[in-house]
């Protein structure tokens, strides 16, 4: 009884996401429930779980690649009272399978298992065969090594996830191996070295090399055999591509042997190489669809210092996403950003005397959430701060809400996510809510809805370093605060020499809808309110 | 105070001024050292030379033997005047040799004659007539070239016991000579020496000639025609020792395990060539030599040593100046910071015996080997094309080996006249991955020699025109 698990809704209006990692491989039995793999949307990385029970046969999907909401994730081999799952659409109401208690199910009577080559590491796809440590008729234990892959510089063994009798070997010693190949298939249960049954047929292999799916992957391919970035002499291979169209794909970093070739004779194309390496060449696969808000942005190859020591690994997740929203930004928004010295003494000293108030309260008061006070006061003198431009409409939206976001460091990038509705939570809560989400931030664990639906952003680099910087804009967003880190000045009062507490600011605005003037008038808004934080109280609602 | 370079070549061979040349045009400040020659073996004792003397000798044949029966009366003998020959043989060398030194100063190439030996992976030292000199570069290229292979006993003197360099300025007809080896250098010149009333023995250690060098039906064609001209050629033999007899030399051969004797005036030794990996001190600079002598590449042709790089015959096989050309070009670009590898399908090899044999691709047991499990193979004989018939040179074919599934061309290869010219277009033809079919429709000039490329493959297709075929099986 076979169950398809799709991906389900993951929010509102989100149609796709890129697939970060499997949680489970081939053969893994899972329980209802229990996440299968992690779906990055919008910044955010959700774990999809599976609505029934069963053992997992077949992963659809490569890490890094987009899948619609709706798509077949993986196929479940559900145990024997599972319904014929007609596929719920989306609802994550576990169908009622009787759970199981998890023994993996071993494919009994002669059931075929697939073992594929599991993902390897962080933008890893492929790997290159050394050895069989098992041959063909061996019965073998769940978690034995049945191979040697080699990966840039490393070599791993791959376990087989289940117990069965190795059928065919689909690899020779030597071959390059793709994430999720099949790479021996399993029959019979394990233990009783029963005779081996007849293959069955093969589930789904891909064939190696023409890449099932080219959805969204990268042809970037970093793999054991492109030393330093540069890919090895095609001449030799198969590949039929004419010698200037063979330079072309090695200076526009594409593997030409992972092309499959639209030209005569399956020769690849001019065009085949440049649709491959994003270039301006338009293509019939979703993968290249223009990035949001219907832009182009150009892809320039890189060229390595020839030989030098270089490494390629695929960027996708997160990271991917910083990269395409930094750049959409700064495509869009002619930024700007002005910079003063705020004197903070009397801001220091009213958190230090709140220090108390805060543990009683359970909490920790730092900065932040003092100046998105002081940034919310500040927008209501001046709305622009709080808008959004629609392009495509040719309108300016003025928000009547206050979410404040703020960018968090984590060990996968910076993430932002944000404080609803600041305006109606003390600076208590809003302490309360940054530490949490910032917690979650750094452990991947925030909600899609979480990083959502900001008016304005403030980045806080002071606890990290630096005087001043020029953030940027997080679009559709027109302003960004940062703060930095206080400082002692001297300076000279009613004649005496005093040592004085100050912190910097910076307000990036989108010269499209805030002048110069108006920023102007904002930071210095925004600094007397720091820099006298009775006023606060003065303005409260 | 030493000199300080970009890029420094060391060899002026068919490699080296090509890198050299190709760097300056790139913006590096370059230099190219070389100790003898610029052109180096291929220019001045090699690929150029041979093929004068092979030309005056083709025509010498020629005209005792084609002229009567087109109507050229020549009245008295055809006398060869071999001090004039080698005479003109020279200044063919010495013309294409101060071209290359043309080049190298229009592209402003720094031209420095000496020995240059490494002293470490950013220093030579340049020994010359004037001194040594320190000279200092970022990058190396060495295309230091190879050298003749000797056998023991027989040591070149250039006079009586040759290498191919010797054998290329006899300045008087030899009468006998004997010829160890039957490779691409041997038969040339063996070819030549026939036509200047020779005689001659080849004494070849393998079963047959040209054995894995070119495709054996081509060889054939050449064999049987040393054969009719009268060269003796002793298969599975090998060479022991010489000496000197009252006339000329006593070469010891021992063939079928038994010892005979070839009598001679002059020995030509043409067992090959190897690599110079044990000159120019190439530890100094800690690169690699492999146990043949070949300095080891990679695809980008950069030795051990990162900013080092070596081409042509000192980085390995074949040993062929096109080959070493097309490195030189591929490294400065490297140096200059371009993507690039070696990345050629096919580097063809030419033999300029009698009749030519010219070959590009793969042999047929080569396609085999690369999973080529069925092949069309087609032939197209020169004695049924108009031109080669007019030229009364009508030995030889073409021949095409295509994969028989995708009708991808996999090689083709040349006996015949003029096969050195025509294996441009099949070299092409490969690297473009063309099908049989692009060859066969492709219109070629008539009454041309290349009409036999289109009609080979119109053979290979099964439905050649001026052949008879077997009609197509549906």
């Amino acid at each position: 009884m076979a169950t398809d698990v799709k991906l389900p809704e993951l929010g509102e209006g989100v149609t796709e996401g890129e697939l970060v990692k499997w949680l489970v491989q081939p053969g893994d039995s899972v329980k209802a429930d229990q996440p299968i793999a992690e779906v990055l949307t919008d910044k955010a990385t959700v774990e999809v779980p599976s609505p029934v029970a069963g053992t997992v046969k077949d992963l659809k999907f490569k890490p890094g690649q987009v899948v619609k909401v709706g798509s077949t994730m993986i196929a479940l081999d559900a145990g024997g009272a599972a319904k014929a799952a007609a596929p719920a659409p989306a609802a994550a109401a576990p169908k009622a399978a009787a759970p199981q208690a998890s023994t993996p199910a071993p494919a009994a009577g002669g059931k075929a298992q697939d073992v594929k080559l599991p993902e390897l590491g962080e933008g890893v796809t492929e790997g290159e065969l050394v050895k069989w440590l098992v041959k063909s008729g061996d019965s073998v234990k769940a978690d034995q090594a049945i191979a040697e892959v080699l990966t840039d510089k490393a070599t791993v063994e791959v376990p087989t996830p289940v117990a069965g009798v190795v059928g065919e070997l689909k690899f020779k010693a030597g071959d390059v191996v793709k994430v999720g190949s099949t790479m021996i298939t399993l029959t019979g249960a394990g233990g009783a070295a029963a005779a081996p049954a007849a293959p069955a047929p093969q589930a789904s292999a891909p064939v190696a090399a023409a890449p099932a799916a080219k959805a969204a992957a990268p042809v970037a391919t970093s793999s054991a055999s492109t030393a330093n970035g540069i890919f090895p002499p095609v001449a030799d291979s198969k590949v039929l591509a004419t010698p200037a169209t063979r330079r072309l794909a090695r200076e526009t970093g594409v593997d030409i042997n992972g092309l499959s070739g639209s030209g005569l004779a399956g020769r690849v194309t001019r065009e085949d190489v440049l649709a491959a390496g994003g270039g301006a060449v338009a293509t019939t696969s979703s993968a290249k669809a223009p990035a949001a808000g219907g832009m182009t942005i150009p892809r320039p190859a890189y060229q390595g210092q020839a030989g030098a020591a270089e490494e390629r690994v695929a960027l996708i997740g997160i990271r991917k996403r910083i990269a395409e929203n930094m750049q959409r930004s700064k495509q869009i928004i002619p930024h700007f950003t002005i910079m003063d010295e705020a004197k903070v003494d009397a801001l220091v000293a009213l958190r230090e005397s709140l220090k108390d108030f805060a543990e009683k309260n359970g909490t920790k008061i730092t900065y932040l959430p003092i100046v998105m006070k002081a940034m919310i006061a500040t927008i209501r003198e001046f709305p622009m701060f709080n808008a959004s431009i629609d392009d495509a409409a040719g309108e300016i939206v003025y928000k009547k809400y206050f979410n404040i976001g703020f960018a968090a460091d984590t060990p996968t990038g910076l993430v932002v996510p944000v404080i609803k509705n600041a305006d109606q939570k003390t600076i208590l809560e809003i302490s309360k809510e940054i530490i949490d989400l910032s917690k979650r931030a750094r452990d991947g664990k925030l909600k899609p809805d979480e990083m959502k639906g900001a008016c304005i952003t403030v980045t806080n680099i002071g606890s990290i370093g630096g005087t001043y910087a020029t953030p940027v804009i997080n679009h559709p967003e027109v302003a960004i605060l940062g703060m930095y880190k206080i400082d002692e000045k001297p300076v000279i009062k009613d004649g005496q020499l005093k040592a004085i507490k100050t912190m910097n600011y910076t307000m990036t605005a989108d010269h499209r809808l805030i002048d110069g003037a108006l920023a102007a008038r904002f930071l210095a808004a925004f600094i007397g309110r720091i820099e006298n934080p009775g006023k606060l109280l003065v303005e409260m609602l | 105070m030493a000199q300080t370079f970009d890029v420094v070549v060391i060899g002026a061979g068919p490699g080296g001024y090509v890198a050299a040349i190709r760097s300056a045009q790139l913006g590096f400040k370059t230099a190219v050292i070389e100790r003898e020659f610029l052109g180096g073996v291929c220019l001045n004792v090699g690929c150029i030379p041979s093929k004068a003397m092979i030309t005056a000798t083709h025509l010498l044949h020629k005209a005792q033997h084609n002229f009567k029966d087109m109507g050229l009366m020549i009245k008295g003998d055809i006398n060869v005047d071999m001090k004039q020959l080698v005479k003109w043989k020279q200044s063919v060398s010495d013309k294409m040799s101060s071209g290359v030194g043309q080049l190298l100063k229009g592209y402003g190439v720094t031209h420095i004659k000496g020995d240059a030996e490494f002293k470490s992976s950013k220093e030579i030292s340049v020994k010359s007539s004037a001194g040594t000199e320190a000279i200092t570069a970022k990058y190396f290229i060495v295309a230091t070239g190879s050298r003749p292979i000797e056998i023991p006993g027989f040591k070149f003197d250039e006079k009586d016991i040759c290498s191919s360099t010797g054998a290329l300025a006899f300045d008087e007809i030899p009468k006998r000579v004997a010829v160890i080896g039957g490779g691409y250098i041997g038969l040339e010149i063996s070819s030549y020496l026939r036509k200047l009333g020779t005689e001659v023995t080849v004494i070849e250690a393998m079963p047959s000639l040209l054995a894995g060098v070119v495709d054996p039906d081509c060889a054939n064609i050449v064999v049987r025609k040393l054969d009719k001209a009268g060269v003796k050629i002793m298969y599975g033999a090998k060479a022991k020792s010489q000496k000197k007899a009252k006339d000329g030399y006593e070469v010891t051969v021992e063939i079928n395990g038994k010892d005979e004797v070839v009598k001679c005036d002059k020995i030509l030794v043409t067992v090959g060539r190897r690599p110079n990996g044990d000159q120019a001190n190439l530890k100094a600079a800690g690169i690699a030599v492999d146990e043949r002598g070949f300095v080891k590449v990679d695809a980008q042709r950069r030795t051990n040593v990162q900013n080092i790089f070596a081409i042509g015959d000192i980085c390995g096989q074949p040993m062929l100046a096109h080959k070493a050309s097309h490195e030189g070009v591929l490294v400065a670009e490297v140096i200059s910071g371009a993507n690039r590898v070696y990345d050629a399908k096919t580097v063809p090899a030419v033999v300029f015996t009698d009749p030519e044999i010219a070959s590009a691709g793969m042999t047929e047991a080569e396609a085999k080997a690369k999973g080529h499990t069925e092949l069309k193979i087609g032939k197209f004989p020169f004695g049924a094309n108009g031109r080669a018939v007019s030229m009364m040179e009508t030995e030889g074919f073409v021949k095409m080996i295509a994969d028989a599934k995708t009708h991808v061309l996999l090689g083709v290869h040349i006996v015949g006249p003029e096969a050195s010219n025509l294996i441009s277009e099949a070299v092409l033809a490969i690297e473009m991955g063309a099908r049989i079919e692009d060859l066969a429709l492709s219109i070629h000039p008539h009454p041309t020699l290349g009409e036999t490329i289109m009609e080979c493959a119109e053979a290979t297709l099964g439905h050649a025109i001026h052949i008879i075929q077997k009609p197509l099986k549906k």
